[in-house]
This record gives structure tokens, sequence and C-alpha cells, in this order.
């Protein structure tokens, strides 16, 4: 909220410079966090007087007025019907910035220069007559700058947390807690001292509205003082018009809203209900809403003339024509409030006080506060004051020393808390606290804690540290995902970490399962639902940086997916990892690593998961998905459990990004049961046997069927086998395959080697694989 | 060409002196080779005459045998040290035909990286461990209870409104802090003490400018035990300032209000950029909001099925994607989740 400085200070006995009471709101609660001049830009406007006044040559409805003040004499062109000489008035030079955000220069008027303005009121966003020009009456001399004849302003831009909002969104309510730090209290508001007349209000919803008065009056011809005019416009408020500026006035020192009726458009008695259903009220802004059973209004004879605590009614407010006023003062309870204003999205200054919390018990003093301040041009108004209901009774919070000193570790004396809580307004006893009225947001002892710690500060308490007594421990399914994401970095792949709404349609491409969860309020349509796959954020990833120009690189995530049903969500955490197959230029300089990658690139990263987090990945041919190459997928499983897809992107899937060609993994992440460490087998110390055999292979023969065949063959002997040619001639395709024997206590011989071959041999043979001639 | 020649006590004939000239003399390899071939080789002068001498009279035998293979000796002494010559100059000369421009752009081994967001929060979650604190997670998907109604937030809290909150179909949303970790950690331990537990990890607001993201990060710390006050909260979050941003930062608090402590504390850092003296980063207040904390509410104790009377404890959190945005030098947190490769290959 803003507010005006002097507007805080008034309420106190002492006067506080604004640097000492920003700092001290700041650590009451209140963060103070922009401080501004009210007359910022009007620096160089001065006090001068006029010493002549002579018709303009040729304009006849001009005049050119000299006047002096300042260092030399100035002639300034004015259409104005005053500022004769004698009078004082206010001069703003050339580049004077004014409240409505002009910054004046050196005008030209049939000829004659005319270098700035002399001011009205309101051009310096003030009220003031009569006259087109602001006459000034009061103290200075010609020459003496405006900001000092007004007395600086300061507008405090405060960050008002929803606690502190329920009682201190006013000047009053932040000087109490300043007097309270302070070690002193507020001044009492007025009391009323006029007769209640019964019969002109009827409250028909008591737990909505326990509490209402209703002053009639005469509207008032009094116009706020210039320092009030400026605190409220420091506040936030632009004048209006004399009595909403008053009632503007009260909610922003005292923090009650008023409301002021047109009483000649008003038959009472008023009536405080609650709507009919389908009731309709045209508002002062203009809106015709139409009521439900559950908003307050207040309405007279003829039916609802305000939508109670949030705004007034077109029909029953004030206008030129005015001549008499029904002034209300009312307490409205907050969680209605609250409905109804969010309900039409109304939320007024008066909505925006009631919704948090108002002070039940204020409803009279604030009007003589109101009075007290109309009569002080010695004419006080007098009226018809009529009250309906009662303010709720004070509630009780415990009030428990020990418990709080425990609580905020702090070695305060009794006598220090309870007199804190006084100044706060609590009446004390030996084990509760009387709440006052104005404080809707304490009614346990915890409350009162904070009330202490704020006032008496935290900056007192000692810091201590409990002992650690339990060493520490991760989750281990998130320390299993640490391992991955480490795994797949260090293999090359860059983390992304990718937004988790997805068009509601689900993600482009064939076949892609629809979303499960969509969300009630999407910031945008494509981004209405929760994604159930990660990988195509990697896709998207990849094609925004394609339209930036930039070289693609591998890819992963590890993240939620959202799926079970909407009614049970499951999260199931992923990793997605995506290959392009491009070629790295820099490699290619190189030429010895020339080369591009393909899908076993991603089978290859699959078997480094298994091999190096003991994870039991399969990886198994059948039950295509659409979005993966037809005849270049598996499914990888652990155990009998599918935990996702590796293979080559569809060319489709790819079209739809525009992207190369590239490959992807896509797996559920479940950490593997602990195993135990896999036993070690010595190394052998005798030379391995080298064979190479080539051959024929048949159309259709899977290697993993081969090599079964092979290692089944070749015995504990083979120590590895590694396919590395493949090229087709007249024979069909041929693979060459590199065979490693080797035993573990001995050199094996070269007959060995044969037998071990021709058992081989013998056994491809049953695959169709023969040797090549 | 006169008589014998005699070296290291072998009789030479004269072209037998010649060729160990050569020998000694020729240039290259394949020289070597040659000569090796001519007088060693299987079909090689000194081998034919070594297979000849047994046809010798046997008088002669002896001696011829003799010189031959002293001969012999000789000529393989002579071409390996010639070779190991000849070997050691092609090796230097290939070496400095082989010169490469290693300023030409290397071939660095293809390591990926991590996130900075998951380097951050790493640093939180070793500095959280070092403290003694438990890594725990919840859900992203939550229900309405755990986090509003438990937090002390009803239906018609204006608290709820600061949340601008994704709905799903009741009673989900997507939780707007990691505050639900409070209850669903204490429901977990089922009375255990005392309770130093911590969570990381996603959060959603329906924002989206320069200074909020829709999806961000944040980390919530719960230490809840018999007699802990806010002298312990003080103590121990000056201690995670310490361990996340070495040193001893300058810190200040603040009363503050989060509707599940009470009461509320915000912590400011003083700016690490200027030191104080204010920039843009700190908006000019010299000072670096980070930290809210608090002594959680008894409602929340209760909601977490302990006893407010006999037990208390304090919370703490911030946002990982703030701390890293500092930490990197990042203005837009939008840029953090953007995962553009220029922007993540410098950091
Ligand atoms: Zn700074």
């Amino acid at each position: 909220m803003e507010i005006a400085a002097s507007l805080i200070g008034h309420w106190l006995r002492e006067p506080m410079p604004v640097e000492a009471m920003c700092a001290r709101l700041t650590r009451l609660g209140y963060e103070v966090v922009e401080t501004r001049p009210l007359d910022a830009g009007l620096e160089p406007v001065r006090l001068v007087q006029v010493v002549d006044r002579r018709p303009h040559p040729s304009r006849s409805r001009l005049a050119i007025v000299t006047a002096i003040g300042g260092t030399e004499p100035v002639e300034v062109v004015t259409g104005a019907a005053n500022g004769l000489p004698g009078e004082r008035l206010f001069y703003a030079p050339p580049g004077t910035r004014l409240p409505d955000g002009r910054t004046l220069g050196t005008r030209e008027f049939g000829g004659v220069p005319s270098p700035g303005m002399l001011c009205s009121a309101g051009e310096l966003g003030l009220r003031a007559g009569p006259g087109d020009l602001w006459v000034w009456k009061g103290p200075g001399e010609p020459g003496d700058r405006y900001t000092d004849l007004m007395g600086a302003e300061t507008i405090l831009v405060i960050e008002m947390t929803p606690n502190l909002a329920q009682f201190a969104q006013s000047a009053r309510g932040l000087a109490r807690d300043l007097a309270a730090e302070a070690g002193g209290r507020l001044p009492c508001l007025p009391a009323l001292q006029t007769p209640t007349v019964p019969g002109r209000v009827v409250l028909r919803a008591p737990d909505r509205c326990p509490a209402y008065a209703l002053y009639e009056m005469a509207l008032p011809d009094t116009d706020l003082p210039i320092r009030l005019q400026r605190q409220l416009r420091a506040s936030g408020f632009r004048l209006v018009n004399p009595m909403v500026d008053w009632t503007n006035y009260i909610l922003v020192d005292t923090g009650q809203p008023l409301h002021a009726f047109d009483a000649e458009r008003v038959r009472l008695p008023i009536v405080v209900r609650m709507a009919a259903d389908g009731e309709s009220l045209v508002t002062l802004d203009g809106q015709t809403l139409t009521l439900q059973a559950d908003d307050l209004v207040i309405a007279d004879q003829n039916g609802p003339l305000a939508l109670a605590g949030v705004m007034g009614g077109r029909d029953s407010a004030i206008d030129e024509g005015t001549r008499r006023v029904l002034v209300e003062s009312a307490h409205f309870t907050a969680p209605g409030i609250y409905r109804t204003a969010r309900r039409y999205n109304l939320r007024t200054d008066a909505a925006e006080r009631f919704l948090r919390g108002t002070d039940p018990e204020a409803l009279l003093p604030v009007l003589g506060h109101l009075l007290t301040l109309l009569g002080e041009d010695g004419r006080p108004p007098t009226g018809v004051l009529a009250f309906a209901g009662e303010a709720p009774e004070r509630r009780r919070a415990a009030y428990r020393r020990d418990q709080i000193r425990n609580l905020m570790s702090a070695s305060w004396t009794d006598a220090e808390m309870d007199g804190v809580l006084e100044r706060l307004g609590f009446v004390v006893a030996e084990d509760e606290a009387v709440v006052p009225s104005f404080r809707p947001d304490v009614s346990e002892t915890v409350d009162l804690a904070e009330e202490l710690g704020r006032i008496l500060s935290l900056d007192g308490i000692p810091d201590r540290v409990p002992p650690v007594t339990t060493p520490a421990v991760r989750d281990p399914a998130h320390r299993f995902r640490e391992r991955v994401r480490d795994l797949v970095a260090a293999a090359g792949y860059t983390e992304i970490l990718s937004r988790v709404f997805v068009d509601a349609g689900g993600v482009p491409g064939p076949d892609r399962p629809p979303v499960v969860h969509r969300l009630v309020n999407p910031l945008r349509e494509e981004e209405a639902a929760l994604r159930t796959e990660l990988w195509p954020s990697l896709l998207e990833t990849l094609a925004f940086n394609r339209d930036r120009g930039v070289d693609l690189a591998p890819l992963f995530e590890v993240g939620v997916v959202y799926r079970g049903t909407p009614d049970a969500p499951v999260e199931e955490w992923e990793l997605a990892a995506v290959l392009p197959f491009l070629e790295d230029l820099n490699l290619h300089l190189h030429l010895h690593r020339r080369g591009t990658p393909d899908v076993y690139a991603l089978t290859g990263l699959v078997d480094l998961l298994a091999e190096r987090l003991h994870w039991d990945l399969r990886r198994v041919s059948g039950d295509p998905v659409a979005f993966l190459h037809p005849g270049r997928q598996q499914k990888v499983l652990d155990g009998g459990l599918l935990l996702g897809r590796v293979g080559e992107i569809h060319p489709d899937v790819l079209q739809g990004y525009r992207l190369p060609p590239a490959g992807l993994v896509s797996l559920v992440i479940r950490p593997p049961a602990a195993r135990p460490a896999p036993s070690v087998i010595r190394p052998s110390r005798y030379p391995p046997l080298t064979r190479d055999l080539s051959v024929v292979w048949p159309d259709g023969l899977l290697f993993e069927e081969a090599r079964r065949a092979i290692e089944e063959a070749g015995s504990s002997m083979l120590e590895s086998c590694v396919p590395y040619d493949r090229f087709s001639g007249s024979f069909g395709q041929s693979l060459t395959i590199r065979l490693r024997f080797r035993a573990p206590e001995r050199t094996l011989t070269e007959d060995e080697g044969d037998r071990l071959v021709q058992a081989i041999l013998v056994a491809l043979k049953r695959h169709g694989v023969v040797l090549r001639e | 060409m006169t008589g014998p020649e005699e070296l290291h006590g072998v009789t030479l004939l004269a072209e037998e002196a010649a060729a160990l000239a050569a020998m000694a003399d020729a240039s290259s390899v394949a020289e070597l080779e040659r000569l090796r071939v001519e007088w060693l080789g299987r079909r090689g002068r000194v081998t034919e005459q070594l297979r000849a001498v047994g046809t010798l009279p046997a008088d002669q035998r002896r001696t011829a045998g003799q010189r031959l293979n002293a001969l012999r000796a000789l000529m393989e002494k002579r071409l390996d040290a010639r070779l190991a010559e000849c070997a050691r100059r092609d090796l230097e000369q290939r070496l400095i035909e082989e010169r490469l421009d290693l300023t030409l752009p290397s071939a660095p081994p293809a390591v990926g990286r991590l996130h900075p967001v998951t380097r951050t929060r790493r640093r939180l979650e070793d500095a959280m461990v070092r403290l003694g604190f438990s890594l725990f997670e919840g859900p992203q998907v939550e229900d309405e209870w755990h986090n509003f109604e438990a937090l002390n937030m009803p239906a018609e809290h204006p608290a709820r409104e600061m949340h601008d909150t994704f709905y799903l179909p009741p009673p989900y949303l997507l939780r707007t802090h990691t505050s639900p970790f409070q209850v669903r950690s204490m429901k977990a331990a089922q009375g255990r003490l005392p309770l130093r537990v911590f969570t990381i990890g996603t959060t959603f607001r329906r924002d989206d400018d320069p200074t909020h993201a829709p999806q961000f990060m944040q980390m919530e710390g719960l230490l809840l035990d018999v007699g802990i006050g806010l002298g312990h909260l003080k103590g121990v979050v000056r201690q995670v300032f310490k361990e996340v941003f070495g040193g001893d930062p300058v810190l200040r608090i603040r009363p503050s209000f989060f509707p599940f402590t009470e009461p509320s504390v915000e912590w400011d850092m003083q700016c690490t950029l200027c030191g104080g003296s204010g920039c843009r980063v700190c908006q000019n207040t010299g000072f670096l909001e980070l930290l809210g904390s608090g002594m959680v509410h008894p409602h929340v104790i209760r909601a977490g099925g302990y006893d407010p009377e006999l037990v208390s404890g304090f919370a703490f959190g911030w946002g990982v994607d703030r701390l890293a945005m500092l930490a990197y030098g990042i203005d837009d947190i939008r840029l953090l989740y953007q995962n553009d490769l220029r922007l993540l290959n410098q950091l």
C-alpha cells in the first residue's frame, strides 16, 4: 500500500524522521520497499507576487502578468480572470513537471513569449478556490519555494503481508506499532456525543453485519485543508469531491471505510440483509450485477442500495444535486466480503479493508473523528445518529509467558511482555489476554509470541544450534536418479530442464497416448495439460535451438511424467535422451575419428546404464511403437517390467519438428533392488589366442542368436566375441568376427584353438552360418 | 688392395674388408638389408663358405671355420650397430615430418553437462546433508488439503490468493510450494523425534514474467523436536547461509508472514554483487531477499500428527532457481528453462 509519512506521523507524540520511520516499519514487518517525494517535479515552483497586469496586445481574452519573486521579474501570459496586482501566486518556470505528467516549456501567445505558467491549485494536484489561479493566503515571501511552503511529504510504499493487513492497513494502525515499539500508546479517538434515533436501521443478517451506524447531515461544505489533501494524494488517492475525499481520508487514516448515500434518494429505514437470488444492482461504476443469496446488501424500502462493504449503488450515490447525506459506518465480517468481492472481481479500497478485518468497536469513534475534522473550521456539523446491533464480544487468547519464552528462545521478563501487549491494546491477565477489537488475527498464544517478537525485536534472540543426533540420509530413489544423471552426462549428453505443460491435444506425431491431467486454469491453451512423456520436450528443445541456428547436441532430461487417471494421479520419474545422428564437424577434421552416430549409440547408452548402475536392463525386440522406426527399436525391460524404449525416431515424428534423423532412449526410472556386489573373476596371467572368422550370414538371423551359440560352443575359454567387419558380395552378407580365447591357468595351444573354432563353426552351421571360402 | 688385412684378430680378404666398410657407411636400412642378405643371408657368401667348410681338408677345417664364424659375428655387429643408427635417424626424420598444428580445434572427450539448476540444487542438498538434514521427496500433484488446509490456509483464506494456483480436477492441484512436505514428513515419521528433514523439488504458480516462472524449484527444511525455539531457527539458518555461500554472510532478519509458521521470519543477505552499496541485482536496496522461515504453526504440527503442546519446530525454504540465477548472474528466470544450448554450454 501507499501511505503519506506525515499521516502516520500525526498520530505519534514525538516527531519521527522519515528514514527512521522506514527503518522501524521494516523491522516491525512492514517492509518499506520504496519512498518518493509527493512533489517530485515541482521543485522549481515558487511563490511570486503580481506587480503588473496589462492586456495582451492582440488577444482580447489574455493578459500579460508581471510578477516578482526570485532573481528577476517574470512576464507570463495568462487566460485567468484573477492574478491581479498584489496577489501572491505560484509560478512554475520551464522545466517543471506537473502531477498530470506535463513538463513545462516556453510558449508563445500572439507573438508574446510566455515562459512556464502561473498555476491553479488543480495544476498542482490540489483543490482551492475560488478563482482560476491559486491565490496563496498562507505565510511566506515572494521567492519562497512551493515545496518549502507546503512542507515535505513522502510517499511510503509498503509491502503489507496479509496478517498485518488485518489490522494495520491505515495510518493509525501503523502508528500504533511504532508507538508501542517506542514505549508509548496512541491517543483514543473522540467519543461521539450524540443520542441515537431508533427505527432507522434494521439488521437482518447479524453474522454478516453485527453493527451498523448511520449519520444523517447536510452535505458538508467544508473542503479538506491543503495539508489533508496532500496526505490523501500521498496515500495513493485522487481527489474527487469533498464528501468522497473526506471518507477516503478517514479510510486511510483509521482503516474504517465509510460510505455516503444521498439522503434524498433513500427511503428509510435501511435494511441490511442478504440479497434475494437474482436481485440486481447497478453499481457506482455502472455495472449491473445480478446478485446471489450469499451477497450482503444495504437496502431501503425500494431495494438494494449498495453491495455491502464492497461498492455503492449508482442510484443512491451523491452528485452535484445532493443536499443531505447519510454516512454509513458499519462492520461487515471478513469472509462474506471476501467471497462477494471475489465473485464480482471488485477489489475496492473498502472491500480490501473489510475482507481482511476491521474494528467493530470503531464505528462511532470514527464518525466522531470525521465530525471533529469537519468542525475544525469552527462550524461543527449537526445531524441524526442511528445505530443498530453491537460489536462482538472481545476474544480471549491464552497467554502463557513461559511457553512464549521457550518458543522465542527469549529471556524477556513478564513486565516487558505485559507492557508490550498493553501498549498494543491488549488487556493482560494472569494466563490470558483480552484481544482488542481491531485484532482479528490474534487468537492463541503463538499469535501473542509473534507480536512480542515484532515489537521487542528478533535481533536480540541468541543463535542456538541443536546437535545432530542421527546421520543424514537421502531418499534412495533420489540417489539413484542422480547417478543416472551423472552417467548420462558423462556419456556426452547435456541436461535440460523443461516445462511440464503440454498441449491438451497430446504430443504431436502418430499414435501418441492422450494426456491424462488437464489444468482447470491453464496459462495458455498450448500448455493446458501435464506431459505423459518426457522425450517430446527434448525434440522441442532441439527444434528451439535449430531455429536459433545453434548446433544440435545430444540432450537428456530426468523428470516427472504424469500418468494414472485424473482421480488417481501417478507421478513417474523418467529418463529421456535424444541423440541427433549428425556428424561432429570438429571430429571430421580429425580424420581418424570420422563417423556419424547411429541407433547403436543409443542401445549402447542403455547397456552402459545397465552395466554401471547394476540395473537389470534388457533390450528385447517386439511390440513396436509408432513413434519409433519400425525396424530399429527395442523394448527395455527390467525383469518382466516394461520400462521404456530405445530406437531411432520415426521420420514422421522428426518431420513434425523438422529435425534430422535422431534416436532416443525413454525409460521409467525404477531403482533396482539392492543386489550383492558381483564376485570378481581373477584375470588370467596367460596369453590369449585370437582367431578371426569370416562367415556368410543368412538373411534375417539376429546376431544375438548367433552370439548365444558361439558362447555356448566356446565354453569358458571364450573371452570375447566381437564382430568387426561387415560387407556383402556374391555370397550374400558376410561378417568377420574376432574371437579371443584364454585359459585361467595355462597357455592355450594352437590345437586347442582349432578345436574351439571347429566347435563354434559346427554350432553356427545349425543357424545357417558357414565359413566364407 | 694389398695383402690380407686384419681386424679384431680376424684376417680379412680384401672384398670382405670392403664389405665391412660398406656396412659401416651404409646410409639406409634397405642398403644394410641388402648387405646382410649378400653376406649373411641363407645364400650369403659367408653362409655358403661356412657350409663349404666341411668339404675342406681336415687340417684346414678348424681354422677356416673359426675365421668365418668370427667374420660373421663381426659383420652382424657392424650391421646391427649401423641399423640402429639408421633407425634412429629415420625416426627422427619421421617425427619431424609428423609435426601437427596443435592450434587446430581439439577433440575433447564427448562429455555432457548438468543443468545449472541441477548443480545449484546439489550444492544446496550437500549443504543440508552436512548440517544433518535428511532428504525426502513429495508429490508434485498435491491435494488441496496438503497444499492449503493442513498449512493453516482454509478455503476462504486471503493468503491463498498469494498462491496463483494451477488447479486440476478436485481435489488435485500442482503444489504451489514445497511446504506440504512439512505435514507429509511429520505423518511419515509417525511420532519419531527429532525430525530433521528437507525436500527440494519443482513447484508451480500461475505466473509468467522475468522474475516468476510458472514452474520453479524450491527447497524446504524442517526441524521438529522437544524444546525447539526461535534461537534454534536463527542458529541453523545462519549455518545454512554459511554452508551455501561460504564465509560469514551479512544477514538481516525481518518479521514476515506465512500462514503455516508463526512467528515468521524473512532473511535478507547483503548483496554479494555490490557489497551492500546497491546495484541492479538487489534493486538498490543492498540486500537480497532470499529465505523465508518461521516456527511451525501449532495447527500444522497438529495436522502432522504431533502435539504442539509437547513439540515445536521450525521450517525454512528458498528458491533454488533464484540461487542459480544469483550464482550465474542471470536476471530472467525464463532463460533457465529455455534450454538454449549457447547458454547451457557457458554455465
Ligand atoms: Zn547489490
